[in-house]
């Protein structure tokens, strides 16, 4: 907009506020706002170039980078990462799952699914024997460990 | 002041402090004189100029981006002043603190006295877009840019408020803000 297109009162309204002068700014002003930029300079500093430093932590971020992408792949190829809702479809675990949804009715599908995995899992477990001894096994084992009591007649 | 724009870029962006002195140098009056027409206090403006400065330094890296320094600048200010403002909501102006060096005496003294009044009366946008032109020194295409808004709409806003100032200064002089 060129100052012409104000009408003539605002024109002189104009020029009486440009006349009116600015306030300055007081002598303290300058250094108080450079130490504020220093403060900020000094908290901030410029990011180093690419130098050597730079090169390792860019070749580092890297080798990170693609171990982690190594590592998915492995993971998927392997089907390591074994999402319980798609391994659960078998027809004995399917059955189980849906047995146990009907005992445990405030259990979700999924937690049913995994319970049964884990009781299939279970059943193939090999046998492996407990003994239990109670006082007079405990007793006989002891005597066994530290052979036949002195007789000292 | 570095001998180009190029340079003073290049001198912010590395985070020389012989730059920023140079921007003061060459705007830290304007800036604050716009801060002050905007928050009509003297404390609040060096706060507010202080403000911007430090938010250079911050977002140095990104001023090579930038094509108009100035523009940023007084944006810079308004949203600082903004800040302030809505922080001290009871933010009262103070006509006689932020004196005007010719508002001393006389018949053109109170005429300033008047419209500083004045000024002080009109809504915040109105009062800014007079602070970044009469005060800050900045251009409609400036402002415009400043505000965010387009040409036309910086200029008509300009006159707006150049309009209600001429009717605040007809109405009876109420006294200090």
């Amino acid at each position: 907009m060129d100052p012409s297109d104000l009408p003539h009162e605002l024109q002189d309204l104009e020029r009486r506020l440009a006349a009116r002068g600015r306030p300055e700014p007081s002598a303290g002003l300058r250094p108080r706002v450079l130490a504020a930029v220093r403060r900020e300079l000094a908290a901030r500093p410029a990011p180093t170039q690419w130098g050597w430093g730079g090169f390792w932590q860019y070749a580092g971020a890297a080798a990170a980078g693609l171990l982690l992408v190594l590592n998915l792949l492995m993971s998927m190829g392997n089907r390591s990462d074994f999402p319980a809702s798609r391994a659960a479809n078998g027809a004995d675990v399917q059955q189980a799952s849906a047995l146990i949804c009907e005992l445990v009715p405030f259990i979700t599908p999924e937690e049913a699914a995994r319970e049964a995995l884990l009781l299939r899992a279970g059943s193939h477990l090999e046998m492996v024997p407990q003994p239990r001894l109670g006082v007079t096994g405990l007793r006989a084992l002891r005597q066994i460990e530290e052979g036949p009591p002195w007789v000292t007649q | 002041m570095p001998a180009t724009p190029d340079d003073l870029f290049e001198g912010l962006a590395a985070g020389r402090e012989e730059a920023f002195a140079a921007l003061y140098d060459a705007y830290g009056a304007r800036l604050f004189a716009a801060a002050c027409g905007m928050l009509g206090s003297r404390e609040e403006a060096e706060d507010a100029v202080q403000d911007v400065f430090v938010g250079l330094v911050r977002a140095r890296e990104r001023l090579r981006h930038i094509e108009n320094l100035k523009a940023y600048l007084f944006a810079s200010l308004r949203y600082a002043a903004i800040h302030r403002m809505r922080r001290a909501k009871a933010l009262q102006f103070d006509t006689a603190e932020v004196a005007m060096p010719a508002a001393d005496a006389g018949p053109d003294a109170e005429i300033s006295r008047r419209l500083d009044r004045a000024l002080r009366r009109l809504p915040r946008e109105q009062r800014e877009v007079i602070a970044l032109h009469i005060d800050g020194g900045l251009t409609f295409a400036e402002i415009a840019e400043c505000l965010g808004v387009g040409l036309n709409t910086a200029a008509s806003r300009y006159r707006y408020a150049m309009e209600k100032l001429r009717e605040a200064m007809k109405e009876p002089d109420r006294g200090p803000v």
